[in-house]
């Protein structure tokens, strides 16, 4: 029901807003905010290949970040308050810019759940992709990412663990 | 509620192993060198010698035969009247999966935890790690057992190897169970209740951060993630790292054997599973659900209840403190060395 509500809301305010937001408060997903922490993001913690690198940058960081971005409907009544807290529950979720606070083990079941995310075309989140038509994460990138998941190590053995 | 976004709750097992895995059988191992270590681990494990008052061992907190924990708010130590721990003491069993140990991550290993409780002021309170050491090395009883477990080291009695063997044996601390054998593809190991709660368990999200072979214990998380947390007196991993943003984070804990180890939460402060499920849900997961809801989810928990190793626990016989050595000082530690091996039961 929420949802019916925010799209009719969203379309609404989509003609009205686009000309005039736009300018007031552009698309900053692109390049990113350095983080908070240079040592605690993901590409410092985990090195990722440069494609699925670009790809997290491109289009998760504007919400799964420490710098999330609140696109200009996250500013405006009635959308604002649904997407506000969209965005802080996606940070508490997912956050590429405190990687270090998984183990080998979470940072891998964390990438195996962003692979489904892309390949599912379930991510970046509904209401954000026709506003921003450049975060559409395309087959090779989906690929991409699924196949580095699938070469992160799992910690095996209590040994390993509690290295 | 549901977003587009949120995966189907899909509780096939094969699905399921994406984000869980199941624990291993224990078992012993082929190497004899491992094998002593483990029994001396055993053994150190359950010696109350090895506190300042004689009255205390790892046991008496951690009781293996209890699920690795006393149920207490917090434990008393071994010296009378010092002040309670100030958190509650967590379980030893499948902590070797976690990351780090202690609910602020302070330890890096198992090796490393076990420096702490034996000299920590409200645990066993020896004056420094060499009492260790010299109490062990006062029992005749272990210097063969040493050198079996370190063969052709020249002075085995030292810390790093009575930590090693206690870590050795914690390895071993391992309970499968119901939960296990179904991710493995027995799908009657969970009741419909249960698999209703596990359902809600993933529909509610608290597989983000209590997943993984130990439901929990492979990251650290803000406590009030999404809704701020009222008790803030401990900072968590902010004492750890000295960095701010740290402040309130905790190590997500296992929920393994989580039905039998309340009260719930570092400070202890919870009593039920159920209510502890509710401020999970408020706080981390930001969803206020159903009291029957949560009555389904502490009945998916409880799956994860596992077989004690009851053979693996059995308490050793302690090593004798020898008579000579006894009789040769006269100070209140060797006194108390007889009098606990004496009440031994
Ligand atoms: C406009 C904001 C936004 C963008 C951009 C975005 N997400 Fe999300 N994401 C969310 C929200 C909101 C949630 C939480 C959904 C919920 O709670 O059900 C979420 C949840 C997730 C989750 C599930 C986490 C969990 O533990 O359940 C994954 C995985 C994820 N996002 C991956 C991605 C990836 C990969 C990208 C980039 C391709 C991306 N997201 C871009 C808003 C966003
Ligand atoms: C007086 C009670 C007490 C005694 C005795 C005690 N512990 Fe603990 N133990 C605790 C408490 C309390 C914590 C949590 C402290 C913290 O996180 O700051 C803990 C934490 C641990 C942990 C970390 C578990 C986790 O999930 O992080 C392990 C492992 C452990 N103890 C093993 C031992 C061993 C081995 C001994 C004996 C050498 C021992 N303990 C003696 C109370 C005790
Ligand atoms: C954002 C991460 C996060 C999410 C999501 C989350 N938890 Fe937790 N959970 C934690 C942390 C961190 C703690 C330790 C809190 C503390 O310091 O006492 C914890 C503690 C617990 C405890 C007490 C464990 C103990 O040994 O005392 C239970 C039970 C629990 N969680 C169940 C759940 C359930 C059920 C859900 C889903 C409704 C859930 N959690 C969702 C992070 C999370």
């Amino acid at each position: 029901m929420k949802r019916l509500l925010l799209m009719v809301a969203l379309c609404g305010l989509a003609a009205l807003g686009v000309g005039l937001a736009l300018g007031h408060h552009p698309y900053q997903g692109w390049p990113p905010l350095p983080p908070t922490r240079p040592g605690a993001d993901i590409a410092m913690v985990a090195h990722p290949p440069a494609l699925v690198m670009t790809t997290l940058h491109k289009d998760c960081y504007n919400c799964h970040s420490d710098h999330p971005d609140l696109p200009w409907y996250g500013y405006v009544w009635p959308s604002s308050a649904q997407v506000q807290d969209d965005i802080h529950r996606a940070g508490a979720r997912l956050n590429f810019s405190e990687w270090d606070q998984l183990s080998p083990e979470m940072s891998r079941i964390r990438m195996n759940q962003v692979c489904t995310m892309v390949s599912e075309d379930k991510m970046p989140i509904w209401y954000y992709k026709p506003f921003h038509p450049e975060a559409k994460v395309t087959k090779q990138q989906a690929a991409a990412i699924c196949n580095w998941a699938n070469q992160m190590p799992i910690a095996l053995t209590t040994q390993s663990a509690s290295r | 509620m549901e977003l587009s976004s949120t995966p189907p709750s899909n509780i096939d097992p094969a699905a399921l192993r994406a984000r869980f895995t199941a624990l291993p059988q224990n078992s012993d191992p082929a190497d004899q060198v491992q094998l002593a270590r483990i029994n001396l681990g055993r053994q150190l494990y359950f010696d109350k010698r090895l506190s300042r008052e004689s009255n205390q061992s790892c046991n008496s907190c951690h009781q293996l035969t209890n699920y690795g924990v006393d149920n207490k708010q917090y434990s008393p130590g071994s010296m009378p009247g010092a002040i309670d721990t100030p958190r509650n003491t967590p379980t030893v069993y499948n902590a070797a999966f976690q990351l780090s140990q202690f609910w602020d991550g302070r330890a890096v290993n198992l090796i490393a935890q076990a420096h702490g409780p034996l000299v920590a002021p409200k645990e066993m309170a020896l004056h420094n790690l060499q009492e260790a050491v010299d109490i062990v090395a006062r029992v005749p009883g272990y210097a063969p057992e040493f050198r079996q477990a370190f063969p052709g080291q020249q002075d085995p009695v030292n810390i790093e190897n009575i930590t090693a063997s206690i870590a050795a044996f914690e390895q071993g601390l391992i309970t499968p169970s119901p939960w296990d054998r179904y991710l493995q593809g027995d799908t009657a190991a969970l009741t419909p209740a249960q698999k209703k709660g596990l359902k809600l368990y993933l529909a509610d999200g608290c597989d983000t951060c209590h997943a993984g072979r130990d439901m929990g214990g492979i990251s650290y998380q803000r406590l009030g993630d999404v809704y701020r947390w009222g008790n803030k007196s401990d900072p968590g991993r902010e004492k750890v790292t000295h960095s701010a943003t740290d402040f309130m984070f905790f190590k997500v804990p296992t929920l393994r054997n989580i039905a039998k180890t309340g009260p719930y939460f570092h400070d202890g402060s919870v009593p039920t599973l159920t209510d502890a499920i509710h401020l999970m849900a408020d706080f981390q997961a930001g969803q206020t659900i159903s009291d029957s809801d949560a009555a389904s989810i502490a009945a998916f928990l409880g799956s994860m209840t596992g077989t004690l190793p009851a053979s693996y626990i059995a308490a050793p016989a302690e090593p004798p403190s020898g008579s000579q050595s006894a009789g040769q000082s006269e100070g209140n530690k060797t006194s108390s060395i007889r009098e606990s091996s004496g009440g031994r039961s």
